[in-house]
């Protein structure tokens, strides 16, 4: 179903809480629907909860005693082969340059990225614009459904996020 | 030269023969329905109106209202560009423009002055529901399905 792969690239923002509302609002909608993706969204949880559990085990006071006589000891400068040339200093400006690209362009790709998965959606609404108020788009997940277009007051509305549905 | 003319007929009634049912069809469908249906939501116990029943069915799972009940249903036939509309009850008016259709759907532009301005291309007979704005207690709610 395209519904559940629009969803499915963002349940790991959702389970993160790093949705904005209206998307936020969108996953909550179409979980209330879906078996697949809410236990798609129950095995991020489960695998967030042994993660979270792996890195709270502090390793025994004693492991760093076992293992620190088995190191290699550290090399003398003296002894460090001699012929192979260190990295020249002039490399360095190009590492962080090359760096700095690398960061821009996994940015670039996200951000076009999630751009790209809320065009996929956005099958009805091309484009959508209030003056001075905030918008709700819910695509149609199905072809029974409808598109809505949800202009939010100014006061009085409450947020998608305290409740599953919202009063009109 | 006078030999040629009968090749010169029969190219020139091939062409028309061919471009014809295009033309027709592009004629035929130059113009789009809209129904447009006016509803009102509110959080006061009431019936849900028969003629809604498709709206509420959208609408419950989403949102928490009582009582809805159908203002106004219009059908529209609008060429492409002519802008055609409907008035809300709060005195501002909505307005739909039809601006080219494709095999995806019909382009509508749809503008409620000083709140909305969208772009939506909206398939043959799929439905679209706007929660325009606020009136007495509760919501005024437009849809909009085309015909074509």
């Amino acid at each position: 179903m395209s519904g559940c792969r629009n969803i499915s690239v963002l349940l790991d923002g959702f389970h993160d809480g790093e949705l904005g509302r209206f998307e936020r609002w969108r996953v909550q909608r179409h979980l209330a629907g879906c078996r697949a993706c809410r236990d798609e969204l129950a095995s991020l949880a489960q695998l967030g909860g042994w993660l979270r559990v792996a890195a709270s085990d502090a390793p025994a006071p004693e492991l760093w005693d076992a293992i620190a006589p088995r190191l290699p000891l550290p090399v003398p400068e003296r002894l460090r082969v001699r012929g192979v040339p260190s990295r020249p200093r002039w490399l360095q400006p190009i590492g962080v340059a090359a760096a700095a690209f690398a960061g821009t362009f996994l940015v670039t790709t996200s951000d076009s990225g999630h751009l790209a998965s809320l065009r996929s959606v956005s099958g009805v609404v091309r484009s959508v614009y209030a003056k001075e108020r905030q918008v709700m788009v819910l695509e149609a997940d199905s072809a029974e459904d409808s598109t809505i277009i949800w202009l939010m007051d100014e006061v009085g509305e409450q947020s998608p996020e305290v409740s599953e549905s919202v009063d009109i | 030269m006078s030999t040629s003319r009968p090749w010169l007929l029969a190219i020139a009634v091939g062409v028309v023969t061919a471009f014809a049912p295009g033309f027709v069809f592009a004629q035929g469908t130059d113009s789009v329905g809209l129904s447009l249906t006016l509803s009102h939501a509110s959080p006061k116990p009431g019936p849900i109106d028969p003629a809604a029943a498709e709206i509420h069915r959208q609408l419950c799972r989403e949102f928490r209202y009582e009582s809805l009940q159908v203002l106004e249903q219009r059908h529209l036939i609008l060429r492409m560009q002519e802008i055609g509309g409907i008035d809300l009850p709060t005195g501002k008016r909505v307005e739909l423009r039809p601006l080219s259709l494709t095999p995806s759907g019909v382009l509508i532009a749809v503008e409620i002055e000083g709140t909305l301005e969208a772009d939506l291309r909206v398939p043959n007979r799929k439905q679209v529901v706007i929660g325009v704005e606020r009136y007495q207690d509760g919501k005024l709610i437009l849809t909009l399905e085309p015909d074509y």
